[in-house]
């Protein structure tokens, strides 16, 4: 095709030749293309939302479960869940502060006795 | 075309309205039937707006855009089951494309019309490799491409349509 009498012809064809799509074709074809376009542009902000619902949700479950779990100083004082563990000087305070004066627990009773005050 | 992968879409509308006409001129002459051209034309631009993310700059977007028309238009002439047999194009009274040079047009409209019936009595292969030229001015190379057939082939039918084409338009010299 690289004599003159084929570059005529493809001149000649290129000049006449100018028929072009219906415009329904145009507007059916550049739809789709918005269509696609704009589904695209929308799916992302989506997924961004639910990831941010999902952290959101996590967040949220792991932060109440360290705030309700008990501390282990809490076990020991509250419950006697005597882990072990040295008692807290929180613990050794209040357990003053509730003593009467005169009622002084002896260690070497058992639960529910008391020594008589002595009134000589 | 990278623009547009990009997510320009008014790109995508350049692209459109550059190779439109073009596009589908080629996919017309090669069917031979305007219903399925249509069909097809729809086709190659839904692949390239659903392919953009998967294409490769490895060649020029019209040698691209003119591969997957091939493919289509193949497929639809091989389940057609008669890819060698032509029928003459009919005139629509399509809209012209662009800006027309009037003096040309006047001058050609008849041998126009004798050269787009001469197109369309050529066998399916030298038609297609003619318009991929004319329309698409796609290189030997690159119509190689995009018919996946060999260089050597493509240009001999070239020659074969352009003989063809002269022989058949002698009566107008």
């Amino acid at each position: 095709m690289s004599d003159e009498l084929s570059a005529q012809l493809l001149a000649l064809y290129r000049n006449t030749a100018r028929e072009v799509p219906d415009e329904k074709l145009d507007r059916a074809i550049l739809g789709n293309a918005h269509a696609v376009a704009w589904r695209r542009r929308n799916r992302a902000p989506l997924l961004t939302a639910a990831s941010c619902t999902s952290l959101a949700i996590a967040i949220a479950l792991w932060s109440a479960a360290a705030t309700t779990k008990p501390h282990p100083a809490l076990d020991t004082a509250e419950f006697g869940m005597n882990d072990g563990r040295a008692p807290s000087y929180a613990m050794n305070a209040n357990a003053s502060v509730n003593r009467e004066p005169g009622m002084d627990a002896n260690p070497g009773l058992t639960a529910g006795m008391w020594t008589k005050p002595d009134v000589d | 075309m990278q623009r547009y992968q990009t997510g320009d879409n008014r790109a995508f509308e350049i692209l459109y309205q550059r190779y439109r006409g073009r596009l589908h001129r080629f996919v017309r002459r090669v069917t031979g039937a305007s219903v399925e051209a249509d069909e097809i034309f729809q086709d190659v631009w839904l692949a390239v707006i659903k392919g953009k993310s998967r294409y490769a700059p490895t060649a020029r977007f019209v040698t691209y855009l003119f591969t997957i028309a091939h493919n289509r238009a193949a497929e639809k002439l091989r389940r057609r089951g008669r890819s060698t047999i032509v029928e003459l194009l009919e005139d629509d009274g399509s809209v012209a494309d662009g800006e027309p040079d009037p003096l040309n047009v006047a001058l050609n409209v008849e041998l126009g019309k004798a050269l787009a019936d001469a197109i369309a009595l050529l066998p399916v292969e030298q038609r297609e490799a003619f318009l991929m030229q004319a329309e698409g001015g796609l290189s030997l190379d690159e119509i190689a491409d995009a018919c996946g057939a060999p260089r050597e082939t493509v240009k001999s039918r070239l020659r074969y349509a352009s003989r063809r084409l002269r022989r058949t338009l002698e009566s107008w010299k």
